[in-house]
């Protein structure tokens, strides 16, 4: 009979991992204890056995690898030894050794924080790679221009004719809208019709209820905690019924969870519409594919792509798009994970919900993303130049152990090893920065998320990747010079040859070219942004309050409103109008032309009370404003600069011109023009405006502005007063305009302000390296400042002696970094209609800034040695 | 004079004692499981010797190699001098607190 054996390879095991001098006693030990076993039962034995080398599997077992082996731990706790001396003997290189990339580190961490967070707004749907926007492309006189709300029977008609479509939903919103529950009303702007579909395509998370249940009416309703806390006090409303100003009496089918932070949207309100049973007038507007109003959602199948879709919609729209509008409509799916940086070619405007976080774009985060590699790429090439000058300092070191055996491998593997311990030690002070100044972090760039971001499995591996990349960059060159120094330079104790000076002070000016280049880069958008806040927009936002039209009472009562608001002495002047400048909302067109049979011009339209110019400032360059007389107001316009120059008229006043609505046209007279204002964002022109009187055949008012002179707090309890005293039954949505307006730049002032603080700490690492070359410049020099102070040098003509040839560098530097800049941002700038000029101002701004910041931090140390007394520096060595 | 010694370590130390110039791995994981009637690994053994040998408690000798052991030899264990005192050093701690124990008539649990 055989002997029965343990299983071979647990034995193998064993062998690998033991240590060989205990292999005798362990191996044999389990082996014996198997024997014993094996009698009664093998299988139980064989497990015993394999149970006892995992058991044995312990630290104190293990074979030595050779990293543990004796020479080479030896061999790192002499480097590791060598580096803390010399960090004490040289504090002030290491320290700037390892402020420079610790800082550097920081601002890379907090640029990747915010470009993750950025790139993963609404990345939280579970379904997100299947989900997709209708985006319109509609054709237009102007071009093509794409539109986010669309035919209204598109999402019906996607779901029944795409067998790749799974489900399809509205999202659509209105204006404001006010829900109520006895005498408790709230008006919020953070609500949506859907359909209930939507409930499969995004991620909403219900707490209560069920969302798609089928409801009395035209809708039913489903709120987050917050709204449901405010209208009844408590959170378990589900089938409870509130009073709509949009659906009339609804229920309440779910209670849902706040979105998460990263949510383009963060909705309190959806409505669940029930198209079938709305009235008629309701089903005409819905089914009408003329109508483009709705926004459209769809999810697609698993496994399909938007191609699926594509391949059959020429058969689609030729069925359903009427026929003048073919060949000017088309539509295509744009993907979930490309609204927040992918949106920018869409046109603002439309019934869209109000975005918590407004759009970004790709373009500025790739920018940022280059600014943070920037940043930590010059505290890199500090640390190069800062090196390799220690390198040479240590030549004694390297003869010392090239003669005691080291080759050159080892000398460079040394160097690897002491940059791994600065990077290790600036990463970790790096953390603690980032920790301390976390929550400024997240003031500046607008953003609300925790730190664990920082240590979350996603992000570890950009943390090892960074310090991977900025070890080899900065070691390699250090590592190099060390380790082919000459050992022949033994001989000359600390014999210092000025090899390598031209590429350290090349790297010093690629340093300087990219500070300069950072800082003229934030001056211009810091620049512009200021421009755009404080030019003048030809009409006055400050001090001003918009009041929302929301109900009939309100409307049909508008002289009443205005004379009552106006009658206060808080109160400078009040009118009515259809939009404001500067609204989120889009501006409406209007089509003119001068004869019946021209082509129609598009203006943007406004009406307004004979109130409104003088409430906004806006001036009246030629003509007369309205008069007040309602019947005949109606027949005139006004119109701004561009629209003379549109309509090409020598003498404006007093012409007639065709102003069409969607059923007829009227030839209006025009009575005044106005000069041109702002009443979109800066990054677009003016363009032609028609303002009609309130009385008109297109357009019905929707807001009231009010200039107060001061204490706006006063003003808006009177507001509020004269509100109620009208219309008792909708709570007034009240506004300042100027944070209206902000609206539009808040996102970039946050980009802009980011952007100038990496900026400044790219020149202080600049400094740093900076003083670190000229502390070692100085200590070489010791001597001959010593000799030339004997000879009568003074302190001036030492400073110049240090100085002249960095002040040379930073020229070169100046040279190379203004051209660049000069073309790539006034690219930047070309994008937007209004915009600063690139003047020469701007590089020499920046140039004496780096001047300044970098020679103030050396001038401390050369003063100090141009004043010492030459006894003590010829001694020196 | 102090000496750690874990409570595990004592038993192993004892045992070596006890079964002076035959003890090995083996023989101590018999004796061990048999007197307290506990399931003891063989290399928490195995650790616990290898630290009385750094400590300088046991002194050790390869022996011959027997068939049952797949060709590998024993490894003896053998108490020292200083183990034998810090054995001792316990055992009159033990006792003289043992003795001072008041004599109590417990309750029959």
């Amino acid at each position: 009979m055989p002997e029965l054996q343990p299983p071979k390879w647990a034995q193998r095991f064993l062998r690998w991992y033991c240590r060989e001098d205990y292999l005798d006693e362990i191996e044999g030990d389990l082996f014996e204890l198997y024997s014993i076993r094996v009698a009664a039962s093998s299988r139980k034995a064989n497990l015993f056995f394999v149970w006892n080398v995992f058991r044995s599997f312990r630290w104190i077992n293990l074979k030595k690898t050779q990293l543990s082996n004796n020479w080479t731990m030896n061999m790192f706790k002499n480097y590791s030894k060598i580096y803390f001396r010399r960090f004490r003997k040289e504090t002030v290189h290491y320290a700037v050794n390892i402020l420079g990339l610790s800082l550097g580190l920081s601002i890379l961490f907090f640029i990747l924080m915010f470009v993750y967070d950025e790139q993963n707004i609404d990345s939280f749907h579970s379904k997100k790679d299947r989900i997709y926007r209708v985006v319109n492309e509609v054709q237009e006189e102007e071009g093509l221009n794409h539109y986010l709300s669309g035919p209204n029977p598109l999402a019906k008609a996607l779901k029944t004719d795409f067998p790749s479509v799974e489900e399809t939903s509205w999202l659509t919103y209105f204006g404001s809208h006010v829900l109520a529950k006895d005498d408790i009303r709230i008006a919020d702007r953070d609500w949506a019709i859907v359909n209930r579909g939507m409930f499969d395509i995004l991620d909403i998370d219900i707490l209560e209820g069920n969302p798609v249940k089928q409801t009395e009416g035209d809708a039913g309703i489903v709120i987050t905690e917050e709204v449901a806390m405010k209208l009844f006090g408590r959170t378990d409303v589900v089938g409870e019924v509130v009073d709509g100003s949009r659906f009339g009496t609804i229920e309440v089918v779910a209670i849902m969870d706040d979105m998460p932070r990263n949510s383009s949207y963060q909705f309190k309100e959806l409505y669940v519409l029930n198209p079938d049973q709305m009235a008629e007038g309701w089903q005409n507007f819905l089914n009408d594919w003329d109508t483009q109003f709705m926004q459209t959602w769809v999810l697609l199948k698993e496994g399909t792509t938007p191609e699926d879709v594509y391949a059959s919609k020429d058969q689609f729209i030729e069925k359903y798009i009427a026929e003048e509008n073919k060949g000017k409509y088309d539509f295509y799916l744009h993907p979930l994970t490309e609204v927040h940086l992918g949106s920018t070619h869409i046109k603002n405007g439309g019934p869209a919900p109000l975005l918590s976080i407004p759009y970004s774009d790709r373009e500025f985060v790739s920018m940022i993303l280059i600014m943070g590699m920037l940043v930590i790429f010059i505290a890199a090439l500090n640390y190069v130049n800062l090196s390799s000058v220690q390198a040479l300092k240590r030549t004694l070191e390297a003869s010392m152990r090239k003669i005691n055996g080291a080759t050159n491998k080892h000398l460079f593997g040394q160097l690897f090893f002491e940059t791994f311990l600065t990077v290790i030690l600036s990463y970790v002070l790096a953390l603690l920065l980032i920790v301390v100044l976390f929550p400024f972090f997240l003031q500046i760039a607008n953003k609300d998320f925790g730190i664990s971001l920082l240590f979350s499995a996603d992000f570890i591996f950009y943390h090892v990747i960074s310090i991977l990349i900025i070890w080899t960059i900065s070691a390699l060159l250090p590592a190099l010079y060390y380790s082919q120094l000459k050992r022949s330079l033994l001989v000359m104790k600390n014999a210092f040859s000025g090899k390598g000076d031209l590429l350290r002070k090349g790297l010093v000016g690629i340093q300087y070219a990219l500070s300069i280049f950072l800082i003229i880069g934030s001056l211009v958008i810091y620049r512009q942004l200021n421009y755009v806040q404080s030019k003048d927009l030809g009409f006055n936002n400050k001090n001003m309050i918009v009041l929302d039209i929301n109900s009939g009472a309100a409307r049909g009562n508008f002289k009443n409103i205005v004379e009552g608001i106006k009658n206060n002495p808080n109160v400078i002047n009040a009118s009515t109008s259809s939009r404001v400048p500067g609204e989120w909302k889009d501006i409406p067109i209007a089509n003119v032309s001068k004869n019946l049979t021209d082509d129609a011009m598009e203006f943007s339209h406004y009406a307004a009370d004979k109130y409104w110019l003088d409430t906004y400032d806006i001036k009246l360059l030629d003509g007369e404003n309205f008069t007040g007389a309602d019947q005949s107001d109606s027949l005139y316009i006004l119109i701004n600069e561009e629209a003379v120059k549109a309509l090409n008229l020598e003498q404006p006043i007093g012409e007639s011109v065709w102003v069409m609505s969607n059923s007829d046209s009227v030839k209006m007279r025009i009575k005044g023009v106005v000069e041109n204002f702002h009443f979109e964002s800066l990054y677009e022109a003016i363009g032609p405006v028609l303002i009609t009187h309130w009385n008109n055949h297109i357009r019905s008012i929707d807001y009231f502005t009010i200039k107060y002179a001061q204490n706006p707090k006063e003003t808006i309890a009177h507001i509020e007063e004269v509100n109620a005293t009208f219309d008792p039954n909708t709570p007034a949505e009240i506004n300042f305009l100027d944070q209206q307006w902000e609206r539009f730049y808040e996102a970039e002032e946050s980009r802009s302000t980011i952007i100038l603080i990496a900026s400044i700490v790219s020149i202080i690492i600049s400094a740093f390296g900076l003083f670190g070359l000229i502390n070692f410049t100085v200590e070489r020099k010791t001597k001959e400042i010593g000799i030339r102070k004997v000879m009568g040098a003074n302190v001036q003509n030492i400073t110049t002696l240090i100085l002249k040839d960095y002040l040379i560098l930073l020229i070169i530097s100046l040279v190379i970094a203004a051209p660049v800049s000069w073309w790539l941002f006034g690219d930047w700038l070309a994008d937007f209609a209004y915009r600063i000029n690139m003047s020469v101002d701007l590089f020499v701004i920046a140039f004496v800034l780096v001047l300044i910041i970098s020679f103030t931090t050396v001038l401390a140390r050369i003063y100090k040695i141009a004043k010492a007394n030459p006894v003590q520096s010829i001694r020196y060595e | 004079m102090e000496y750690q010694l874990g409570e595990f370590e004592e038993l192993v130390l004892l045992t070596v004692a006890a079964q002076h110039n035959e003890a090995y791995g083996v023989s101590i994981h018999e004796f061990l499981t048999e007197e307290t009637k506990k399931k003891i690994n063989i290399s928490a053994i195995h650790v616990a010797l290898k630290r009385l040998e750094k400590k300088g408690f046991v002194d050790s000798r390869f022996g011959g190699i027997t068939e049952e052991r797949g060709g590998r030899r024993k490894k003896y264990y053998i108490v020292t001098a200083l183990g034998k005192k810090v054995l001792d050093a316990s055992h009159d701690l033990r006792t003289s607190i043992y003795q001072r124990i008041p004599s109590l008539q417990f309750a029959k649990i």
